[in-house]
């Protein structure tokens, strides 16, 4: 065993330096975002195409939102795609490529820019809505942060990313973040999957037994409204369109800090921010 | 099989799940125990049903229906779409007409796939048995792959590469060479641990004679996969039934006979050796090819088009057929039956992992075996949990 000791050791330090820096790394994608100057939408631009409206599958692409000046937003900031319903399939970026007048560039492309304010403006709806009381912005937990897991119906994409949080490279443990076995030690429950209808009495179980003051983070787009899974039937039924969207969980959540991870699946440095931001009491 | 047969005076029940400790997918098992020793395991899935079948038929195309499939199974997503897509070209008559480089990529990324699934479940195993610094370096190792793929393909889970008849990414033969290098090196580093890990007689011991399985108890269960090559069975599509071109690549069975977890972790071992040697045969076969961009192999959209509306069943008045298409993942063979092309997208598709088969013999493999290596035992056939329920 003092071998394995000696050969840790000698392994060193991998853990990257988030968050003191963003220190991503190579080929990190955190969001799809549109270059308005390149976009065939454009108001004075002759053309138009929907060509990635069209093809999206999840009805992540509004061109109708090109410009929110109107609405006192600024013209800079072009919100054609919803970042909450994105699942980084790319099919927008393939067919912005290929449409004539593009020159092969496109106007969608992956981005590395982490775009934290951004990221939780998108988080912080659902907490408009039922927020505890003085209950975010302060600092809640004084010490360590523990993470319960449950999954409602994921690929396992989810599960292997909140994993990786383990690993050497993003370790967790040094920012005092743990995953916890038990629900009654547990500040922050982790749910991951669609929400299907055999899980729904399962994960109330486990979120009555989480003590109070308590955060859920809906982590990957099926929490959110189902991701790729998310159809017309699943929303008559109510489950299957992600604990976000479903009926059950609608009065319970008014009374509850929902924070929102979105994308398929949420990179572990997404997962690891917000739960930074829970633990560090920042969440705007 | 029900706990009534086995129990005797002493024996106790208790359930585990289907939310578990740490982060796993949710099953539930009911064991039936004296205390250190398991008599009896009942497993119950089903939790994470989504209905995969019925969403499959709702798809606007087959660019939905294939990340859909992806999604099935995430950590197999490359596999699962893979097997669609050669079912849809069987369909359309088009598995002759693909390029050959577009076939060496697919392998390419098919063995990529393999290893990095492999080098996670060594993370696994070697976490089951406690010894954290190995699980450390192996999770890290895994952790590069990832980046890797992200790096070249845009998705850590290689979503979203696979498209009928063509290869989604714009690659270049300096990138397919640099990501060899790199899963070489990676690799290099793995196999230092894994000499290590062998002389770790702790390690060794635990997984030495745990959750043995038998050949016959194996063929009777038909386990598929690790599982099945762990007892014995040589069971390898690849070699078997070769598709894509893997026909021209020599393979030798990786088969152990001792059917215990440390057979399985043997064949890990053995297959990741075995798909570094097909990556290096795919970088050769594209620079013999003269490849340069897949861009390259882009198919006539109006080709694809035509050919949908000559096996459209509205325009012809009948159904004109089915396609079928397998993949080898890591975990073993994935099959895919699609029917009921109605112009947009296939209104059946069955689509079959190896997890159904194996968790069976998983059951009846634990049966008599100390609770202390059950978790042992389970992550040795790194099961999908999320394919099983579909």
């Amino acid at each position: 065993m003092a071998f394995w000791t000696y050969s840790g050791l000698k392994f060193g330090i991998k853990s990257v330096k988030f968050p003191e820096k963003n220190d991503f790394y190579d080929g990190f994608i955190a969001s799809v975002k549109m270059d308005a100057q390149r976009c065939l939408n454009q108001k004075d631009s002759a053309e138009k195409c929907r060509e990635c409206e069209i093809i999206c599958p999840t009805n992540a692409i509004g061109l109708d939102n090109l410009f929110k000046e109107e609405s006192g937003g600024s013209k800079d900031k072009y919100e054609g795609i919803n970042t909450e319903r994105c699942i980084f399939c790319g099919l927008c970026i393939d067919v912005c490529r290929d449409v004539a007048g593009s020159g092969g560039i496109g106007a969608i492309n992956y981005t590395a820019d982490l775009d934290f304010d951004a990221f939780l403006s998108s988080a912080s709806l659902p907490l408009r809505e039922g927020r505890v009381e003085g209950g975010i912005k302060k600092k809640i937990f004084k010490k360590s942060l523990f993470v319960k897991h449950i999954d409602t119906g994921s690929c396992g994409a989810c599960e292997s990313e909140i994993n990786a949080l383990n690993n050497p490279y993003y370790n967790m443990h040094r920012l005092g973040i743990f995953i916890t076995p038990s629900p009654r030690f547990a500040d922050v429950l982790l749910a991951t999957g669609t929400f299907t209808e055999q899980m729904s009495e399962v994960f109330f179980n486990v979120l009555d037994n989480i003590p109070k003051p308590r955060f859920i983070i809906l982590a990957g787009s099926c929490t959110l409204f189902g991701g790729i899974f998310e159809t017309k039937e699943a929303k008559e039924i109510g489950f299957n369109i992600g604990l976000l969207n479903s009926l059950e969980t609608k009065e319970i959540f008014r009374n509850e800090n929902i924070i929102v991870v979105p994308h398929c699946p949420p990179n572990p440095f997404e997962i690891l921010n917000v739960l930074l931001l829970i633990k560090n009491g920042e969440l705007k | 099989m029900p706990h009534s047969k086995y129990k005797f005076l002493g024996d106790y029940e208790f359930i585990w799940g289907p939310v578990r400790k740490g982060v796993s997918e949710s099953i539930s098992f009911n064991f039936l125990s004296s205390g250190e020793e398991l008599h009896n395991l009942e497993i119950t899935s089903g939790y994470k049903k989504r209905g995969v079948k019925n969403i499959l038929s709702e798809k606007k195309n087959l660019h939905e229906q294939i990340l859909l499939i992806e999604r099935i199974s995430g950590l197999h997503a490359f596999a699962a779409s893979l097997s669609y897509c050669l079912s849809v070209e069987d369909f359309f008559g088009l598995t002759d007409k693909i390029h050959a480089n577009i076939k060496i990529l697919r392998m390419f990324f098919a063995e990529f796939e393999r290893i990095r699934n492999h080098v996670e479940n060594l993370s696994e195993i070697a976490e089951s048995t406690y010894i954290q610094v190995p699980s450390a370096l192996y999770a890290y190792y895994a952790e590069i792959l990832k980046q890797l793929s992200s790096k070249f393909l845009n998705s850590r889970y290689l979503m979203g590469v696979n498209a009928i008849g063509v290869f989604r990414k714009n690659l270049s033969l300096e990138d397919i060479e640099n990501m060899l290098n790199s899963v070489k090196s990676i690799i290099n580093k793995v196999r230092e641990v894994i000499k290590k890990n062998i002389e770790t007689k702790s390690h060794i011991d635990r997984l030495k004679t745990t959750g043995k399985v038998d050949l016959k108890t194996a063929k009777r269960f038909c386990a598929n996969g690790v599982a099945a090559k762990s007892a014995g069975i040589s069971l390898d599509l690849r070699i078997n039934r070769p598709y894509l071109l893997y026909g021209g690549i020599k393979l030798n069975p990786v088969v152990f006979e001792g059917g215990d977890a440390f057979s399985r972790y043997a064949v890990r071992m053995e297959e990741i050796g075995q798909s570094l040697n097909i990556l290096e045969h795919c970088l050769v076969a594209l620079k013999k090819n003269r490849f340069s961009f897949t861009a390259d192999y882009l198919p006539e959209s109006k080709e694809l088009e035509k050919l949908k509306e000559s096996k459209n069943p509205h325009s012809k008045g009948e159904d004109r057929g089915r396609g079928f298409g397998y993949a080898e993942s890591s975990e073993g063979a994935i099959f895919c039956y699609i029917k009921g092309f109605d112009g947009n997208i296939f209104k059946k598709i069955n689509i079959k992992y190896p997890f159904e088969n194996n968790y069976k013999l998983f059951a009846c493999g634990t049966k008599n075996t100390m609770m202390m290596d059950f978790n042992i035992n389970e992550t040795s056939y790194n099961f999908s949990v999320a394919a099983l329920d579909k």
